[in-house]
């Protein structure tokens, strides 16, 4: 083989491997993530204050750039909502609890049993431990 | 050019055997009659001696099975309720009733993992790492296995290298030092993932919220041979009877209640 020939080769090999990829795997994504996965890493690696805070911060901004396009993951809004929760905000993680509801109906049953956790509840109750026990 | 047409040639027939010559096809014919919209993730087991494992591979698991068409629950926010709940230890939530902690969620299927091993592998030239992973999915209905698939896989961490062998020895020992575990960790729970939930034949069919629900017959075809798993290991959900467990801590907590009420009960302390 000469040095063009293997050049070409080269080539060759390198489109299949794309083509490879492309067609076994490397689906788009239907919905914007926002780095979802790696933030909820770096919230368990510290699970303090300050990285629950951060957590449920990457949370919003994912949120608020998924909704332009209408693709917020299943989960996404009912995940911001509990960080709220134990960041003892729970008037927007209801907020959020109930936008939850209204798009994704299987996780109706779920969201209504944490709101009616939180609609009997007094101020100083809505810790997070107190809705988790169900 | 002969040469090139023989080499396409060959290679062609290399990629088409390479996505073609799956092992055979799983039978979806439970799946697909149970039909679930929603998946449960429930915490890993870890078996390995990377302890930050199970809590970095649930990290990994929502993108993948939401992307394939399912409601998934939320994360973080399952393990939280779970953890208040009594229920944060992986192996009791994995012997425990399917059933019944679908019904705590309303879910209609929950996926439990396992890691199995998690071994980093080091030498001069590279450095690798041996994973081992089981994938159980069960109906959150009746508790009926519906799809099981492991993962046996050893991923290089050092890809690529600069070619000088002295260059590469050292880079392979600063890589395998500073590893944090998460960094590659990340990678190597992805490409499991993706392997076990997405391979033609072997992962799980679309969901409802995916383009292709309900037309991916023919790679996910309810063949009717009953091959539901390919694992070669039992998964904690399937060695305790999961009823025995649920039962145990459904009796305890009976008894606790019954304790307190003894005291109130004026006839049982007449009795006594």
């Amino acid at each position: 083989m000469n040095s063009k020939t293997k050049a070409c080769c080269k080539v060759v090999i390198l489109t299949t491997l794309i083509a490879l990829t492309t067609a076994c795997g490397g689906n788009k994504n239907m919905y914007n993530w926002g780095g979802y996965s790696n933030n909820l890493l770096g919230y368990y690696k510290n699970m303090d204050t300050e990285q629950l805070q951060k957590f449920s911060d990457s949370l919003y901004e994912g949120i608020e750039k998924a909704e332009v396009k209408d693709n917020v993951p299943p989960g996404m809004y009912a995940e911001y909502g509990y960080t709220k929760l134990e960041l003892n905000d729970a008037n927007t993680a209801s907020i959020y609890f109930q936008k939850e509801w209204d798009k994704w109906p299987e996780s109706r049953f779920l969201m209504e049993k944490v709101m009616k956790r939180l609609t009997t509840m007094t101020p100083e109750q809505t810790t997070p431990s107190a809705t988790g026990e169900m | 050019m002969n040469n090139i047409k023989k080499f396409v040639a060959l290679f062609s027939a290399i990629i088409l055997s390479a996505c073609a010559t799956a092992p055979e096809s799983k039978d979806f014919t439970t799946f697909i009659s149970a039909d679930p919209h929603s998946i449960l993730i429930v915490p890993v087991i870890n078996h390995s001696e990377e302890v930050e494992a199970a809590d970095l591979f649930l990290t990994t698991l929502p993108v993948p099975l939401s992307e394939k068409g399912y409601y998934v629950f939320p994360t973080n926010m399952v393990k939280k309720i779970m953890e208040e709940d009594g229920l944060g230890d992986p192996l009791l939530v994995h012997s425990a009733d399917t059933t019944r902690l679908a019904d705590l969620f309303g879910a209609d299927s929950i996926i439990y993992v396992e890691i199995l091993e998690w071994t980093n592998k080091y030498n001069v030239l590279s450095a690798g790492v041996q994973v081992h992973f089981l994938y159980t999915i069960k109906d959150g209905h009746d508790g009926k296995l519906l799809w099981q698939d492991e993962q046996n896989l050893i991923v290089d961490k050092s890809q690529g290298g600069s070619g000088n062998i002295f260059a590469d020895l050292i880079a392979t020992a600063i890589v395998a030092a500073s590893d944090s575990l998460s960094s590659d960790y990340t990678y190597v729970a992805n490409s499991a993932n993706a392997n076990a939930i997405y391979a033609p034949g072997q992962g799980i069919p679309a969901g409802p919220y995916s383009a292709l629900y309900k037309s991916d017959t023919k790679q996910f075809p309810a063949s009717g041979t009953g091959r539901i798993s390919d694992a070669s290991v039992l998964a904690t959900s399937y060695q305790a009877d999961p009823n025995v467990n649920m039962k145990d801590k459904e009796e305890k907590g009976d008894e606790k209640s019954e304790e307190s009420n003894s005291s109130e009960d004026s006839d049982q302390n007449n009795s006594n």
